[in-house]
């Protein structure tokens, strides 16, 4: 399968691949209520195309792992109820928004507390407007647990696969951020641009190009992107005794 | 005169005197001003004093003053003996035994007829006793030696029966008597005391008391701690203590003894499996030692896991497989170990192996070599044919048959869908699977109305709440389609409109037994929603905890959540020792048995026979004193209703119990009580007098004694002679 996804395919042979590599069909579930959606986030303002970034990582979850999400998630704002359809937020954005709400902030901090997950993808990969707003909202939401980086050995890069560094649309920050509530990290902040990497056209050609490292970058930022929804769903479930032993082996061989 | 109180016998009594004194006080002010011109000062004070002196006798006579004194006599009183009636009144001294000493001061004191005592047996309680036959009749059997409840039980009935003296007859063995303690007022009786055996001190080592924790866990350290005495001859004797494990010697110690030939040891045992193990503490006896019956006794420690092993499998990750991993994670009591099948067969990676962090499903290592280790196993929506695990299937019937405990949680791999009908998984579940289906749908989950107390769904403290509870909480969606509920299962929760073929509602949660482990179905898989939703009024993140804290609880046996339970009120006895049995019975519907007969037996036990038969009362509750067995041992004491078998409790039967375990007379305490009351201290049964000489007298009240001083002729005749000799004076000297 590298082959299919590697640095040397081109654009067609990509499509082609991707659209013989459907998912398998889902077996018949108790509904939409009970499965696992990674919802959007609109703010209201920059969503930055998030809902075609979710659409595609649970078509790419779907595809990869055993984990059948919802193929059109929906969409959500942190001040209604319907933010707790799902524990798994996608919050995407790339520019400056207004103070959130008191209301949006109470849900914000409800969410978290009751086990929500929140990953926030800034799509300027850079740019300071969104960087700027997040931080502060999240301060404002929990002042006593800032962002903080986290570190490459922690679960989140190996939940699914054994990464090494986190990696987006851009190479960006060798770390992602993060805040830790409990004993888990609740709110995931990348600044990769890991959606871009994600994103194609309505003919299924990716949408934008990855820098610097071209298609193998892309493959690690979509296989960042399953990690993630893995480390939502089981949290530290890889820290347990049973599979240090394997993990230790693999991450031995040097990958 | 320091008895004496006075009193007036004037009519009004004290505003009268007053009155009466300030009217005579006037008329003397009156008096003293119509001699104010007398020129003669002699005169002058002599009519003055005389006068006043008249008004005064007046006064005092008009006063009637009446001293009164109370009286006391000294009457023969009544005698109490205060007779021990407890085991250690059995031992042997080189004088025999000391009950045998009892009798014969007993024979002797009722040869003398002047003293007819009232008598009380004391030990585990007190009781009155006929003194006529009583040296006859005496056979201590009790398994306590309570000298301060004897004596305070004597002294209350004394104050009724004009108690002059009590003798009290015991060996004196009770370790926890103290003088001081006993309150005695200055009208107390004498207390004479008689300690048997005090002329004759055992020689014995002994373990007086055992302390080990009731409950240990397998591969932990426990610890059992021992209080060893030594006294008489066996004082300077080395005192061997050995630990004694399924009849192997495993530890010994040599002790430590104080000056007062006392010392503690303590053994670190390790239990190596779960269920009861028995522990014995002996010290090899020697032949010099006169109770060799306290040198051996036994500590029961009831063996389970420090923490509860539980195995959660699930088919693939989910809400609902998060939260509940994420609670049983956080539960300090669960050592958990999940299996998450991240990817099936069918899954592109798009990865060579070791660039996953994705480990093979180790199906042979979870399910034939470590399955007994588990108390509880969790299927979440797992399906077991893509593993190839039908051969696993019957090993987790018999896991669970042998007292293991399974839950299957719903979703589109479980129940039929899952391929569970027709395998060895169906036939322990509580429910019959048919063919697959699958309900769509939200719903609130409805708690079956006789069930409302069942602990796993009881999210209130009472039957109303509950069920206000459950209504409350965000609704579910979707569940499993069972065919039906099997013969005994117990559906505690259900689905609100749908129904099985039969009519009955479609069951969300049963729960039953399978040989001796227990098994729930939970046919919906999001559980999750209780804890995770928007609305405060309806979010049940605590009823979320609750409710898989008492699942997994119940479905492991936890002796709390049991519907029947039983105790003892102690943990070891005597042999033939008083054991007070108390409980609460509920039937298998938490509901409870009241007014029910219930037959408590010892097992093992030489017969069928019940050792009592009492009745709840209305809230189920049970109450009972029986005899320990007359032979040393590890008994249960079982509770049954119509022969069927509802509780137990483990006990403890030593030859010595706590009874004979610490000997050591205390004669000091005995001294400092008749030295407090004026009675007299015997070592031994040979210099004490008969009991007339014992038997002592008491004060009582015998009336009033009143006197009336001035009430008489002389005092009379003064004052009309003193009044007589101021009118005379007057008048010579020119008064009127």
């Amino acid at each position: 399968m590298r082959a299919i996804f590697g640095a040397q395919s081109g654009r067609l042979l990509l499509v082609l691949a991707c659209l013989s590599v459907s998912p398998a069909p889902r077996a018949a579930a108790f509904g939409d209520a009970t499965d696992v959606e990674i919802v959007s986030l609109n703010i209201g303002k920059g969503d930055a195309g998030s809902r075609g970034v979710t659409e595609r990582l649970a078509w790419e979850v779907r595809k990869r792992s055993s984990v059948e999400p919802i193929l059109e998630p929906g969409r959500t704002r942190l001040d209604k109820a319907s933010l707790f359809r799902s524990p798994f937020v996608y919050w995407r954005g790339r520019e400056d928004f207004p103070p959130l709400s008191e209301e949006a902030i109470e849900g914000l901090r409800k969410y978290i507390h009751r086990g929500g997950f929140i990953l926030i993808d800034d799509a300027t990969a850079g740019a300071e407007a969104f960087d700027r707003a997040v931080r502060r909202e999240l301060l404002r939401a929990f002042p006593a647990m800032p962002l903080k980086p986290i570190s490459t050995e922690h679960t989140i890069y190996r939940s699914f696969y054994l990464i090494q560094r986190p990696v987006g649309r851009v190479r960006g920050p060798a770390f992602l951020e993060g805040i830790t509530y409990g004993d888990r990290i609740a709110v995931v902040y990348s600044r990769h641009d890991l959606g871009g990497a994600f994103q194609r056209d309505k003919l299924g050609a990716w949408s934008q190009a990855v820098v610097p490292g071209g298609e193998r970058q892309r493959e690690q930022a979509i296989r960042l992107g399953v990690n993630l929804v893995m480390y939502a769903l089981c949290t530290d479930y890889k820290d347990d005794q049973v599979h240090a032993p394997f993990i230790m082996r693999r991450r031995g061989s040097g990958l | 005169m320091a008895d004496w109180h006075w009193q007036l016998g004037i009519w009004g009594g004290n505003t009268t005197a007053w009155v009466l004194g300030l009217a005579l006080f006037a008329l003397w002010l009156v008096e003293l001003r119509s001699i104010r011109g007398e020129s003669d000062r002699r005169r002058k004070f002599v009519l003055g004093a005389l006068g006043g002196l008249g008004i005064l006798a007046v006064y005092l006579l008009a006063l009637q003053i009446t001293l009164v004194r109370e009286t006391f006599e000294d009457v023969a009183g009544g005698t109490a003996i205060l007779l021990d009636n407890s085991r250690s009144m059995t031992l042997s001294g080189n004088s025999g035994p000391r009950s045998d000493a009892v009798q014969a001061l007993l024979g002797d004191w009722q040869d003398d007829d002047r003293v007819s005592p009232v008598v009380y047996l004391f030990g585990s309680n007190v009781r009155a006793a006929a003194w006529n036959g009583l040296a006859e009749a005496y056979e201590p059997s009790d398994d306590e030696t309570k000298i301060r409840n004897g004596l305070s039980y004597v002294l209350e009935k004394g104050a009724e029966r004009e108690i002059g003296s009590v003798v009290v007859i015991t060996d004196g063995a009770d370790p926890s008597f103290r003088a001081e303690t006993m309150a005695l007022g200055h009208n107390a009786p004498a207390i004479h005391s008689v300690v048997v055996g005090g002329d004759d001190p055992l020689d014995d080592q002994a373990i007086v008391s055992l302390r080990a924790d009731t409950t240990a866990y397998v591969g932990v350290p426990a610890i059992i701690r021992a209080d060893v005495r030594a006294v008489g001859k066996l004082r300077s004797a080395e005192l061997r203590v050995q630990l004694w494990h399924e009849s192997r010697l495993e530890q010994e110690v040599v002790a430590a003894l104080d000056e007062a030939g006392r010392g503690t040891i303590a053994f670190e045992v390790t239990p190596q499996r779960t269920g009861r193990s028995l522990y014995r503490l002996l010290i090899p006896a020697s032949s010099k030692d006169e109770v060799p019956q306290n040198n051996d006794r036994a500590a029961l420690l009831r063996v389970g896991r420090e923490r509860l092993r539980a195995l959660l499998v699930a088919g693939r990750p989910s809400w609902d497989v998060r939260f509940l991993r994420d609670f049983l994670k956080r539960d300090g009591s669960v050592d958990l170990v999940s299996f998450f099948i991240l990817r099936a067969a069918a899954d592109l990676t798009a990865a060579p192996t070791n660039e996953l962090a994705l480990i093979p499903f180790p199906t042979d290592e979870l399910f034939r070599e470590h399955l007994g280790s588990f108390d509880v196993v969790i299927f979440q929506n797992f399906d077991y044919a893509p593993y190839e695990m039908q051969s696993y299937l019957p090993r987790i019937k018999e896991y669970v048959q042998r007292g293991g405990s399974f839950v299957m949680i719903g979703g589109d791999r479980s129940f039929a869908q899952g391929g569970y009908a027709g395998t060895a998984i169906e036939e322990i579940l509580p429910v019959k699977l048919g063919a697959p289906g699958l309900l769509k749908g939200s719903y609130r989950a409805k708690v079956s109305k006789t069930l409302t107390r069942h602990p796993i769904v009881a999210l209130g403290p009472d039957p109303a709440l509950t069920k206000q509870t459950w209504r409350a909480l965000p609704a579910l969606h979707g569940a499993n389609v069972v065919s039906s509920v099997k013969q005994g299962a117990q559906v505690l929760l259900s689905h609100p409109r749908a129904r099985l073929q039969g009519g009955s509602r479609l069951p969300i949660l049963v729960v039953g037994e399978a040989g001796r482990g227990r098994v729930a179905a939970m046919t919906a898989d999001a559980s999750w929603r209780w804890r995770f939703a928007a609305d405060d009024s309806t979010v049940g993140s605590d009823e979320y905890e609750l409710f898989w804290d008492r699942m997994i609880r119940w479905l492991t046996h936890d002796p709390l959540l049991e519907p029947a339970r039983i105790s003892t009120d102690r943990e070891r006895y005597g042999l033939g020792g008083e054991i007070v049995v108390s409980g609460r019975l509920r039937d298998e519907k938490y509901r409870p048995m009241e007014r029910t007969r219930v037959e408590l037996q010892f097992q093992p036990a030489a017969n069928d026979d019940a050792v009592a038969v009492v009745e709840t009362d209305e809230d189920g509750q049970l109450q009972a004193t029986v005899r320990a067995p007359a032979e040393a041992g590890a008994y249960e004491i079982v509770a049954s209703v119509e022969k069927q078998d509802v509780a137990r409790e483990v006990f403890i039967v030593e030859e010595s119990g706590d009874e004979l375990a610490d000997l050591e007379a205390l004669p000091a305490e005995l001294e400092a009580l008749a030295q407090k009351t004026g009675g007299r201290l015997f070592l031994g049964i040979k210099d004490v007098p008969p009991l007339s000489e014992l038997a002592s007298t008491t004060r009582r009240a015998a009336g009033l004694v009143s006197r009336q001083p001035l009430s008489n002729p002389w005092f009379i005749f003064s004052t009309v002679l003193l009044l007589g000799a101021t009118w005379v004076l007057r008048r010579r000297w020119g008064r009127r």
